[in-house]
């Protein structure tokens, strides 16, 4: 499996900003900021958020995925990611750990017991729903990334 | 900045397998991601192994250009395409195998190119993501530039 993503530097003279190329998707705005430091200012998220999302979006998505396997919904569903930058011992900033906060809001009975199915541990105490986070297992060998889901 | 810091996202349900991004104040239209489609044409937005490689291409192409700021040098072009290879592990799960990343700046002068070429061997360091990633992920980078015209 492959995906290929593509930017372009902005026309600003920034030097820091970036177009996002998503070839034949539909989406009409996407830009990567490295220039603002202030939220207030950016144009688009750093880098740093855009892995902060694609971990959070990954492991959403998984849970998601394990409940509709057996034909269930969620009634609401929101989550956050922090991600801790840190120097490493060479005075490098490095990304430290991203903390995932996951709320999903289940009242049926049922799903909620396959809700916690989604969650019981498999090998090297990771949930089964997180064995199937690509994004999250990948970055894991380099970054801590902690789970925390509110059933 | 302190020796420590940090940043948050969030994402709210938005249909069956597609969250709206919650930015904060940033100042962007609507961010999807979307997991619903598989066809490009049909998605919303990106999936989260494109923010990845998003993220990854994005940060060593400001290290990049921020080198070359350090010496007051600008670009006018800069193109950057990552390609991220997903592969089963020896458990049979999907994993991230390697990100290859192609950076083309459009580099105009002799002195423009001398910057380039010392940037070239240290700012990869510089690149947060990259270097936090690379335990895990193969990360590899081509920078080119040697074949535009001067």
């Amino acid at each position: 499996m492959k995906a290929k993503v593509g930017i372009k530097l902005d026309e600003s003279e920034s030097q820091m900003i970036f177009k996002c190329d998503l070839g034949s998707m539909k989406v009409k705005d996407c830009y990567i900021d490295e220039e603002h430091y202030e939220e207030v200012d950016m144009l688009g998220p750093n880098p740093s958020r855009m892995l902060a999302l694609g971990v959070l979006g990954c492991l959403s998505a998984s849970f998601i995925f394990c409940l509709r396997k057996r034909n269930f919904k969620v009634d609401d569903f929101k989550g956050e990611a922090e991600v801790t930058l840190a120097r490493n011992e060479q005075g490098f900033w490095r990304v430290k750990k991203i903390d995932v906060e996951i709320t999903p809001k289940i009242e049926d009975p049922d799903a909620l017991k396959r809700a916690k199915l989604c969650l019981k541990p498999m090998k090297d105490d990771v949930s089964f729903f997180e064995q199937y986070c690509i994004v999250t297992q990948s970055v894991r060998a380099g970054i801590d990334v902690n789970v925390n889901l509110n059933l | 900045m302190s020796d420590e810091s940090s940043v948050l996202v969030g994402v709210k349900l938005e249909e069956e397998m597609t969250y709206k991004c919650d930015l904060g104040q940033i100042k962007m239209g609507d961010l999807f991601i979307d997991e619903t489609h598989t066809k490009y044409s049909d998605k919303i937005g990106p999936n989260p192994s494109s923010l990845l490689a998003l993220s990854v291409l994005s940060c060593l192409a400001a290290s990049f250009t921020f080198c070359l700021k350090k010496k007051k040098l600008t670009l006018t072009e800069l193109d950057g395409k990552a390609e991220v290879v997903i592969k089963r592990n020896e458990m049979g799960f999907w994993r991230v195998k390697k990100i290859d990343i192609n950076m083309t700046p459009k580099i105009e002068d002799p002195k423009m190119r001398k910057r380039a070429n010392q940037c070239k061997k240290f700012f990869e360091k510089y690149c947060i993501i990259a270097e936090s990633l690379r335990d895990g992920i193969e990360v590899n980078l081509n920078l080119d530039y040697e074949f535009l015209s001067l």
